[in-house]
C-alpha cells in the first residue's frame, strides 16, 4: 500500500503558503510510531535481529578461534591484550561486511519495499508544494564554486518549473574580509544574472557562535517560522531540481518524517586521490548505503547536508545542548548525529533515501585535506561519547553515536593491536615449539594453520564487500560501460585496493594522533599550504608525513631485529607509512589525475555520464581558469581592495550593514587610526581582525572609500596607487565576479 | 582619448600646472573606471566636463590639491544627477542617499546597459529611470522570529561526574600537569609490565 502524494492528515497547502511552519502537525497529533505501511515494527525488529546476529556470529567465531590458539599453553598478557583489542576491531569489520551483504542482497534483488520513495505515487506537482528554504552555510569557502553550485541548482529548479517553491539562503560565517566582500559581490552578480532578487538571500553573522550548527540555528530563529521545510546544503553540494521537489513531496506525504537524508555522489575530482574516492564512492557506495538502510530503516542518521528537514520539530527539539565539562555554551561540533538523535527522541523518523539520484558533493582533493577533514570529524564524533548514556535517546540513536565514536577510536585500537602484536612476536620467538597444547585446533592438528586462516578470513571480510559491489557493476553492461568498460574497471578496482591498503595505515596514524590530541585537549598544527596547479609540494608533504615515515621505518627496523618474518608480515602496513610522502604527493598531482582520466582509469558514471547539473557545474568552473589574473600583491587583498575602491561594491556593503538596523556610531579614534594606517601603508598593515573591525563599521567603510579618492596620490601607500590605476583595467568584463 | 579635436582644443586651463591637471585627469579617469564607465568615449566626455567646471571655478584658496577638487566635483555631479533621478519618486519623509544611487546603478546594470546615460544632463531613457527607481537591495525576507533554545539533556550520572571532573581539571593548570605526568608514568609502567 502506498501513501497518497499529499497526506490527508495535513491541512491543504496553498501556493502562497509561505508561513507554513505553523501548519506542521505536532507529534501528539501524529499517528503512533511505526504504523506506516513502509515499515512495521516486526519487519524492523526481524531485520535488526538477523543483521546483528550475523555480526555477533562472525565476531564470536573469529574471537573463539583466536582465543583457542592463545589459550593453548595458558594465556599470556600479550595474548589477553590482543584478544581484548581484537573483539571490537573484528566487530567493526564484521559490521561493515554484514552491511555490504545486506546491501548486496537488496540491490541484487532489485526491489526494496521499505524505501521512503515508495510513498510517492507520482512525480510531485511543484505548484502543490509549500515554499521550502534552501540553506547554505558557508565559512571562508571558494566563493565561485559555492555560487556556481547555487546557480546550477537554481537553473535546475527553473527547468523543473519549481523555482517559485524555493528560497535560497546563503548563510555566511566567513571571517576572512576578502571572502566576505567576494560573497557580497557574487551574491549581487548571481541575483542579477538569474534574476534571483527576492529569492536568493545573503546573510552574514557578526558573531559566528557555534559554527555551522549555530549558523543554521540562527537561520531557524530568524526565518524558520516562514517555512515548513529546509534543505541543508554544504558549500560543495549540488542537487537536481527534481530531487529537491521529490524530497519536499516525500515530506508532505510522510508527516511523521523529520529528516530525509540523501546519499550524495562524489563529483568533480581531478587529483588521483579525489578520483580514488570518487571511484570508490560510485562503485561501493550504493551497496553500503543500501546495507545501512537495511537495518536503520526509519531510524536513520543525518549527515549534515544534502538533506531535507521538517523545521517545526527541528526548531522545537533540536537546539543543541551544552557539552558537560567544556567551556560555557560549548556545543557539539558534529551536530548532525545529535540532531537526528533528538528528532528520533521526539517521535520523528529519519530516513536515508539512498536510491534518490541527483544529489552530489565534492570530496577532499588530497590525502592531507582528507586528514584535515578527519580531524574536524574526529573531534566532533568523540564528543558524542557524552551522549551515549543520555536519558531518553532511542537505542538506535545511541548505536549511531557509538559507531561514530568508534570509527575514530578504532584507529588507536588498531595501532595498539599492531604494537602488541609485534611485542607478542618478540616474546614468542624464544618460545620452544615442542610444547603440547590443549586447545581444540591443536587437538585436530590445525594449531599452526588456524592463525593463517583467521588472517585470511579477516582479509576476506574487508575485501568481499568490494567484490560484491563490483559484481553488481559487472552484471550490468550499461553500468560497466560508465565505469570505462570491463578491463578498465577491473584495473581500477586493483588500483583502488592497492592504494587503499597503502593509505589505511597512514590514515590510522593520522586518526590515532587526532584521538589522543582531542582527548588531551591539544591542538593539531598543520603545515601552511603552498599549493600550485601541480598539487601538494614536497615541503608540505615532508612536514606532514615525516612522523609517519619515521614510525614506519622505526617499526620496520624493530620488526627486522625481532625476526625477518615479522617484517614480512608487517610490510603491507609499514610500506604505506614509509612511502607516505611520495604517495601523498603523487596522489595530489593534478597532472597524474589527468593521465588517469585520459586512460579512463578510476573513472565512474559521474565522469562518463554525468548528470546535467554536474557537467554544467564543471564547465562553468573550468571557465575561470582562463581569467586574466590580477597581480599577486593585489589579489591577496582583492575583496578589501574592491570594497574600498569600487563605489558600487562599497555602496552595497554599506547598504547591507545598514539593513542590519544597528545604530550607526560615529567613526571613533580607534577606527580613524586604522583608516590612517590602511591608507598610508596598504591593507597588509592591518591584521585580519582589524580589517574586519573596519568592514563592520558602515560609516568607517563609507569614509574610507571617500578618503581614498580624495587624498592626493602622494598621501597614499604605493599599493593603493597601483590598485587605483589597475582596477577594472585588465579584465574584459572588469567588475563581474561571477561570469554570466 | 576618444574625444574630438575641437573639444580638446576648446578647453585649455588658465591656471594650475600641467602636472596638476594631469593628476586630476588621471584621478577622475580612475574613479569613473571604478564606477564601471567602460565606454572610453563617454568617460573622456565626463572627465572633460568635470575638469572644465573645475577650471571655471578657479584656483582654491585652501591649497586643496587639484585631484581632490576634481573628485569632489565628480561626486557633486553624481549627487545632483542621482537627486534628479530619485527625488521625483520619493515618498514624503523618505530621503535619498548617494549609497542608494550607487546601489541602484549596480543592480540595474546601468553603466553596461545604458553606457551614455551616466551623469548626462539630457533626457534619460525611460526604462533606465524606471529600473533605477525600482531597484532595491533585499538581503533577506521579513523576519519571522522563532525560539530555538538549547534542548537540555540528562546525560546520566557517569558523564555528569566526568564532566565535573574535567571542568575541575581544566580550571587548575597544576592538577592538569599532575594528571598528565601520572598518565605518562602509568604508560611507562604498563610498557614495563608487558615487556617482562
Amino acid at each position: 500500500m502506498k501513501s497518497p502524494l499529499i497526506s490527508a492528515d495535513l491541512p491543504p497547502v496553498t501556493p502562497d503558503a509561505r508561513s507554513a511552519g505553523g501548519a506542521a502537525p505536532l507529534p501528539s497529533e501524529l499517528p503512533p510510531l511505526f504504523t506506516a505501511p513502509l515499515v512495521t515494527p516486526e519487519r524492523r525488529d526481524r531485520r535488526r535481529f538477523y543483521f546483528f546476529s550475523a555480526v555477533v556470529l562472525i565476531t564470536g567465531l573469529a574471537t573463539a578461534a583466536l582465543a583457542d590458539v592463545f589459550w593453548d599453553n595458558g594465556i599470556s598478557n600479550d595474548e589477553k591484550a590482543l584478544l581484548l583489542l581484537f573483539v571490537p576491531l573484528c566487530a567493526l569489520v564484521a559490521l561493515g561486511f554484514v552491511q555490504a551483504v545486506a546491501g548486496f542482497m537488496v540491490l541484487a534483488r532489485g526491489r526494496d519495499r521499505t524505501r521512503i520513495t515508495n510513498s510517492l505515487n507520482e512525480q510531485p506537482a511543484p505548484e502543490n508544494l509549500p515554499v521550502t528554504a534552501i540553506a547554505v552555510p558557508i565559512y571562508n569557502e571558494d566563493v565561485r564554486k559555492v555560487y556556481e553550485g547555487l546557480r546550477i541548482i537554481y537553473q535546475s529548479l527553473e527547468r523543473a518549473d519549481a523555482i517559485a517553491r524555493f528560497d535560497f539562503f546563503i548563510l555566511s560565517d566567513s571571517n576572512d574580509p576578502n571572502k566576505w566582500i567576494e560573497e557580497e559581490i557574487a551574491w549581487i552578480d548571481l541575483c542579477k544574472q538569474v534574476r534571483g532578487f527576492g529569492r536568493i538571500f545573503y546573510r552574514r553573522r557578526r558573531m559566528p557562535i557555534n559554527r555551522k550548527s549555530g549558523n543554521i540555528a540562527d537561520f531557524c530563529r530568524r526565518w524558520g517560522g516562514r517555512y515548513r521545510y529546509m534543505v541543508v546544503l554544504d558549500a560543495d553540494s549540488l542537487m537536481a531540481g527534481r530531487t529537491l521537489t521529490t524530497l519536499v513531496a516525500l515530506m508532505e506525504a510522510n508527516p511523521r518524517v523529520g529528516i530525509i537524508q540523501t546519499s550524495p555522489s562524489l563529483v568533480g575530482a581531478t587529483t588521483p586521490f579525489g578520483r580514488l574516492m570518487q571511484f570508490a564512492s560510485a562503485a561501493y557506495g550504493p551497496v553500503f548505503s543500501a546495507g545501512q538502510h537495511y537495518w536503520q530503516l526509519n531510524e536513520g542518521n543525518y549527515w549534515g547536508h544534502n538533506a531535507i528537514i521538517r523545521l517545526k520539530p527541528f526548531i522545537e527539539h533540536c537546539g543543541l545542548p551544552d557539552i558537560p565539562g567544556m567551556s560555557a555554551n560549548a556545543k557539539f561540533m558534529s551536530h548532525d548525529y545529535v540532531e537526528a538523535a533528538l528528532m528520533a527522541k521526539f517521535g520523528y523518523e529519519v530516513w536515508l533515501a539512498y536510491e534518490l539520484p541527483g544529489s552530489f558533493e565534492g570530496g577532499p582533493p588530497t590525502l592531507i585535506d582528507h586528514a584535515k577533514r578527519d580531524l574536524r570529524w574526529c573531534r566532533g564524533n568523540l564528543q558524542h561519547a557524552w551522549l551515549l548514556f543520555a536519558k531518553g535517546l532511542r537505542p538506535v540513536s545511541r548505536l549511531h553515536l557509538a559507531l561514530g565514536v568508534f570509527s575514530y577510536a578504532s584507529s588507536l585500537l588498531w595501532m595498539l593491536f599492531l604494537g602488541v602484536g609485534t611485542l607478542y612476536w618478540y616474546h614468542n620467538i624464544h618460545r620452544p615449539d615442542d610444547v603440547v597444547g590443549t586447545g581444540f585446533f591443536t587437538r585436530i592438528g590445525m594449531h599452526d594453520t588456524i592463525p593463517l586462516y583467521l588472517f585470511l578470513a579477516i582479509i576476506s571480510l574487508l575485501i568481499l564487500p568490494k567484490l560484491m559491489a563490483a559484481l553488481l557493476v559487472l552484471r550490468r553492461p550499461d553500468q560497466l560501460r560508465r565505469f570505462g568498460g570491463g578491463a578498465r574497471f577491473l584495473v581500477s578496482l586493483m588500483i583502488e585496493q592497492v592504494t587503499a591498503t597503502l593509505l589505511a595505515p597512514v590514515q590510522m596514524l593520522f586518526n590515532a594522533v587526532f584521538v589522543v590530541s582531542v582527548l588531551l585537549g591539544r591542538v593539531v598544527l598543520w603545515t601552511p599550504q603552498n599549493r600550485d596547479a601541480a598539487g601538494v609540494d614536497w615541503r608540505e608533504a615532508m612536514l606532514t608525513h615525516v612522523g609517519h615515515m619515521l614510525v614506519g621505518a622505526g617499526w620496520g627496523l624493530i620488526a627486522w631485529q625481532i625476526d625477518p618474518h615479522c617484517l614480512i608480515w608487517m610490510s603491507p602496513v609499514l610500506a604505506g607509512m614509509v612511502l607516505s610522502v611520495p604517495l601523498s604527493i603523487l596522489l595530489s598531482h593534478h597532472g597524474f589525475g589527468a593521465v588517469l582520466r585520459r586512460w579512463n582509469l578510476l573513472t565512474c558514471p559521474a565522469e562518463t555520464a554525468p548528470a546535467r547539473e554536474v557537467s554544467e557545474f564543471l564547465q562553468r568552473i573550468a571557465h575561470y581558469k582562463d581569467e586574466i589574473a590580477q597581480p599577486e600583491a593585489l589579489h591577496a587583498h582583492r575583496g578589501f581592495l574592491q570594497v574600498v575602491l569600487d563605489p558600487h561594491v562599497n555602496a552595497v556593503h554599506v547598504a547591507l550593514l545598514r539593513q542590519r538596523g544597528k545604530t550607526e556610531h560615529e567613526v571613533g579614534p580607534y577606527y580613524r587610526r586604522l583608516m590612517e594606517r590602511v591608507l598610508k601603508e596598504g591593507p597588509a598593515a592591518l591584521s585580519r581582525r582589524e580589517q574586519m573591525a573596519l568592514l563592520l563599521h558602515p560609516r568607517a567603510v563609507a569614509a574610507l572609500h571617500a578618503q581614498i579618492w580624495l587624498l592626493p596620490d602622494r598621501d597614499l601607500a604605493p599599493w593603493w596607487r597601483v590598485a587605483m590605476s589597475q582596477y577594472n583595467l585588465l579584465a574584459e568584463t572588469p567588475t563581474t565576479f561571477l561570469q554570466a | 582619448m576618444d574625444v574630438s579635436t575641437s573639444t580638446l582644443t576648446a578647453f585649455v586651463p588658465k591656471w594650475g600646472s600641467p602636472d596638476e591637471w594631469n593628476e586630476a585627469y588621471e584621478k577622475v579617469e580612475n574613479y569613473l573606471r571604478a564606477c564601471r564607465i567602460n565606454s572610453r568615449l563617454h568617460r573622456a566626455r565626463l572627465i572633460h566636463r568635470v575638469l572644465e567646471r573645475l577650471a571655471e571655478r578657479g584656483p582654491s584658496s585652501s591649497n586643496e590639491p587639484l585631484s581632490t577638487r576634481a573628485i569632489r566635483e565628480t561626486q557633486a555631479l553624481m549627487d545632483a544627477w542621482f537627486r534628479r533621478l530619485f527625488e521625483p519618486s520619493l515618498e514624503d519623509g523618505s530621503s535619498y542617499s548617494l549609497v542608494d544611487g550607487r546601489v541602484g546603478l549596480l543592480l540595474c546594470d546601468g553603466p553596461e546597459r545604458w553606457p551614455y546615460a551616466f551623469l548626462t544632463s539630457g533626457d534619460l531613457p525611460e526604462e533606465f529611470v524606471r529600473e533605477m527607481r525600482a531597484s532595491m537591495l533585499v538581503a533577506g525576507p521579513n523576519l519571522e522570529i522563532s525560539s530555538m533554545v538549547p534542548r537540555q539533556i540528562d546525560y546520566g550520572w557517569l558523564p555528569e561526574i566526568a564532566g565535573d571532573t574535567l571542568e575541575q581539571i581544566g580550571r587548575s593548570p597544576v592538577l592538569k600537569a599532575v594528571m598528565a605526568w601520572l598518565l605518562f608514568v602509568a604508560l611507562l609502567a604498563l610498557l614495563f609490565y608487558i615487556t617482562r
